[in-house]
């Protein structure tokens, strides 16, 4: 390492961009594959998933079930895949994991690099932006069949925009922002469905919902998707393994906690007796 | 010209001679262990000289501000590439400064035709007990020193004159400082602060016994200037971020 070595820098001379993943290309440590594999067929990949996102009374619900699976065979009922990636930011991921997971590090890594760099939290246009950029990256493994993922984040800029906003991306790396809720995963169509209905017909949208009515909706929609999506795992009653449930909220990140969630569960449960 | 070997020394010579006159007027870094965190302490000027570098990281400079930055930008390069290609974990101040910061600076030292670097910085990195902090003082020609286990009781502090380091190595007895809580140790800052600025504008040494130990008295002593610190706190270690500037009424002063 020398004071000219590789560095996120543009001209020679010119001060630090604070692109952390300039810097990895800059090193040699690409974020994602980039180059296209040729392969006689695919390998089995692992994926995931069903996550899901929509706004409460109090600001956003994000939630994902922890099954990944690679064909039919179930490879891990504990995933974690709703991550924080700052104080003010989550990512669900819904895909590869091992392509998700690298990009939800590479973020990590990414918004204290800049925050550090440049002396300034990252804004959150740029930080939407950052995950639709390494998404657009991805796109030959997307193309190829094997880790593509989509995920959904929720972010907040605490200093010009404290209410947390929702946002859905292609698999292409177009980012949209939801109003009332995203959802994605191979089990996302059937909680849309729900969702749709919830917001339009049932007389209490989820934006009306408070804290403990919006864990409960969470745990239903993944409950429902898992019914109809073998790569879903719900709520495994059985092992005690329940979904992420994070909220963003203008105070901030909070998860819900197990004990919580099972005793929204639970009340779920015994309202059907 | 530089071809003979004396010829070189000489250069060099005088490379360090300018350095140490342009450095002279820089102000002193105190950084402190103590039981809440490491404090790093420093008096306010219109650049910055305090700054994160990693989750457990924290960097005190003195210099000009553009070498600084060069410094501090490779530091925060290294770690976070490491942070990212390896684990948080591996990220240490004894390999940041040992194998990229020490050599980089060593090789700009001697490039002698090359623009000198005026830069003198302390490194710390936080523990999970102030048994385990450790603060590198390392300077603008590659030279470091790691500072840990009971030396820390002590502090350390650079400065612009490099004899305030030496002068502070060598009190004796040495002082015992308060550390237990964060007043405390920013009352034990706040007056080696004072001492190093005393020591570092007089010929003579300052005995440290004679500054004084009440906070309205060591403001005076500073004048009109502001002060700049931040706490590595030792509450948010193992989390992303665990360097904060604390309020100063945390601090007391």
């Amino acid at each position: 390492m020398s004071f000219q070595g590789p560095r996120a820098v543009g001209p020679e001379g010119a001060p630090g961009t604070g692109d952390f993943t300039e810097l990895l290309r800059l090193s040699g440590n690409r974020p994602v594959a980039a180059e296209v594999i040729r392969a006689s067929a695919p390998p089995a990949q692992t994926e995931a998933t069903t996550v899901l996102s929509f706004h409460y009374k109090d600001g956003v619900l994000i939630a994902g079930d922890r099954r990944a699976t690679a064909g039919n065979v179930i490879m891990y009922d504990r995933a974690d895949k709703v991550i924080e990636l700052d104080h003010d930011t989550i990512i669900a991921i819904a895909g590869s994991p091992a392509v998700a997971f690298e990009m939800a590090r590479t973020l990590q890594t990414s918004f204290q690099y800049y925050r550090r760099s440049q002396l300034q939290a990252l804004s959150l246009s740029a930080k939407v932006r950052a995950l639709g950029r390494l998404i657009k990256d991805n796109l030959p493994m997307t193309l190829q069949g094997v880790g593509a993922v989509v995920p959904i984040l929720a972010a907040r800029d605490p200093h010009h925009q404290p209410e947390p906003s929702l946002y859905f991306y292609d698999a292409l790396g177009a980012q949209f922002q939801a109003v009332d809720f995203a959802v994605s995963g191979s089990g996302s169509p059937a909680a849309r469905s729900v969702l749709q209905w919830i917001n339009r017909w049932s007389g209490q949208p989820t934006s009306r919902r408070d804290e403990k009515q919006a864990v409960q909706l969470a745990l239903q929609l993944l409950d429902v998707a898992a019914e109809s999506d073998s790569a879903t795992g719900g709520v495994d009653r059985r092992s005690h393994i329940f979904p992420q449930v994070k909220f963003l909220t203008r105070d901030g990140l909070r998860s819900v906690s197990v004990e919580t969630l099972r005793e929204c569960f639970t009340a779920l449960e015994a309202a059907q007796k | 010209m530089i071809e003979e070997p004396y010829r070189w020394l000489e250069a060099i010579t005088n490379r360090r001679e300018y350095i140490e006159d342009q450095l002279a007027p820089g102000l002193p870094v105190v950084a402190l262990s103590a039981g809440p965190g490491i404090l790093l302490l420093t008096i306010k000027t219109s650049t910055p000289k305090l700054f994160e570098i990693y989750d457990h990281l924290a960097l005190g400079t003195v210099g000009h501000p553009a070498d600084i930055e060069k410094v501090r930008q490779t530091a925060i390069d290294a770690a976070h590439l490491e942070g990212f290609t390896r684990s948080p974990n591996d990220v240490t101040a004894r390999r940041l400064v040992s194998y990229n910061l020490s050599p980089a600076l060593k090789s700009a030292f001697e490039q002698i035709f090359a623009a000198p670097l005026l830069f003198r910085g302390i490194l710390a990195e936080l523990g999970a007990t102030p048994a385990d902090d450790v603060l590198w003082r390392f300077d603008y020609d590659g030279s470091f020193v790691a500072q840990g286990g009971n030396e820390l009781t002590h502090g350390t502090v650079i400065s612009g004159p490099r004899q305030v380091t030496k002068d502070w190595i060598a009190q004796s007895p040495k002082p015992a400082l308060e550390r237990d809580s964060l007043k405390s140790a920013a009352l034990s800052a706040l007056r080696l602060l004072v001492w190093a600025k005393l020591a570092g504008a007089k010929d003579q040494g300052v005995e440290f016994a004679s500054v004084p130990a009440e906070v309205a008295r060591l403001k005076e002593k500073l004048g009109a200037e502001g002060l700049e610190f931040a706490l590595l706190d030792r509450a948010l270690l193992g989390q992303p971020i665990a360097y904060r500037v604390p309020k100063p009424d945390e601090l007391g002063i």
